[in-house]
């Protein structure tokens, strides 16, 4: 802190003092609740993005079990979501070659007897090497 | 929590390999539909018309297929419409290993150059005339893996039939 800022500190702390004399008893007290419960707030435990991430859900999670916190359901919801989204793409991908060389395989001038025909496998090659 | 934290990883990896043996326990299917005949479109029941009395015997995914096929079929030329229509049944009731080995047959033999792939229908009809104890002897040797590029030259004797015989 700079000595401008202590000055202006000091400054502050003046007017409030100032201020707050005139207060009612009540006003004081809350202002007094509100002060402590702030201060409270502070010296609690720093958590780190990660750790809230998982301790959240519903607030207080941190005493909970993983399995009742329920950011840790959404997060097992999700991955499971995408593993089900991944084979169903593949499902749809097998189909559609399946489709596309069923077409093309039948569609061909050479019947699929021809492709499933040991002898004439071997008989090809046997006049490739000739 | 630490352990907490990996707990919960562990859970969250478990459910995503559960789903990722889906298609190994059948769940594939869970969001295919899977139509009757009467659900489907009049162009489809036409080009689908030989596995009519089939097609309730058929799991969703090969329904999904065969109506691909529908949809691709008023696209192909006459001559295959009609090859594609005489095969369709037969092709249907190979058993998945026929059919996989059929595929993977025709994609080696796909590569092959144009000349080269004319010359296989060539020599398919060729194959036809042969012997039927030839046949049988050729068809118990050891299997090749693929289709080889066939020669020019033609099998011993040099003769061509008079007419090809067709598979079916």
């Amino acid at each position: 802190m700079t000595a401008n800022e202590a000055e202006f500190a000091r400054k502050i702390k003046g007017y409030l003092d100032d201020g707050s004399a005139g207060l009612q008893g009540g006003t004081l007290y809350r202002l007094g609740q509100a002060r402590a419960a702030a201060l409270d707030r502070i010296a609690g435990p720093v958590r780190s993005p990660a750790f809230a991430l998982a301790a959240a859900g519903g607030g207080g999670g941190a005493s909970r079990p993983f399995y009742a916190q329920v950011r840790v359901w959404v997060g097992v919801a999700l991955i499971a979501l995408a593993g089900f989204g991944w084979q169903q793409y593949r499902v749809h991908e097998a189909i559609e070659e399946a489709e596309e060389i069923d077409s093309k395989l039948l569609a061909s001038d050479l019947p699929y007897d021809a492709y499933l025909d040991r002898g004439f496998q071997n008989w090809l090659k046997t006049v490739a090497q000739h | 929590m630490a352990q907490d934290r990996r707990a919960a990883l562990t859970a969250a990896l478990a459910a995503a390999g559960l789903l990722a043996l889906a298609p190994e326990v059948g769940w594939a299917q869970i969001t295919l539909k899977s139509p009757k005949w009467s659900d489907l479109s009049q162009q489809e029941r036409e080009v689908l018309a030989p596995l009519k009395s089939d097609w309730n015997n058929l799991d969703a995914q090969r329904k999904q297929k065969w109506r691909g096929v529908a949809q691709r079929y008023p696209e192909m030329k006459p001559d295959e419409q009609a090859r594609i229509h005489e095969q369709m049944r037969g092709w249907s009731q190979l058993s998945p290993d026929q059919r996989k080995q059929a595929r993977e047959q025709y994609k080696s033999m796909n590569k092959l150059p144009p000349e080269q792939k004319a010359d296989v229908k060539q020599k398919w009809e060729e194959y036809q005339s042969l012997p039927p104890e030839q046949k049988r002897e050729l068809a118990s040797r050891p299997s090749s893996a693929k289709i080889p590029a066939p020669a020019n030259t033609l099998p011993s004797g040099g003769k061509r039939p008079a007419s090809p015989t067709g598979s079916r």
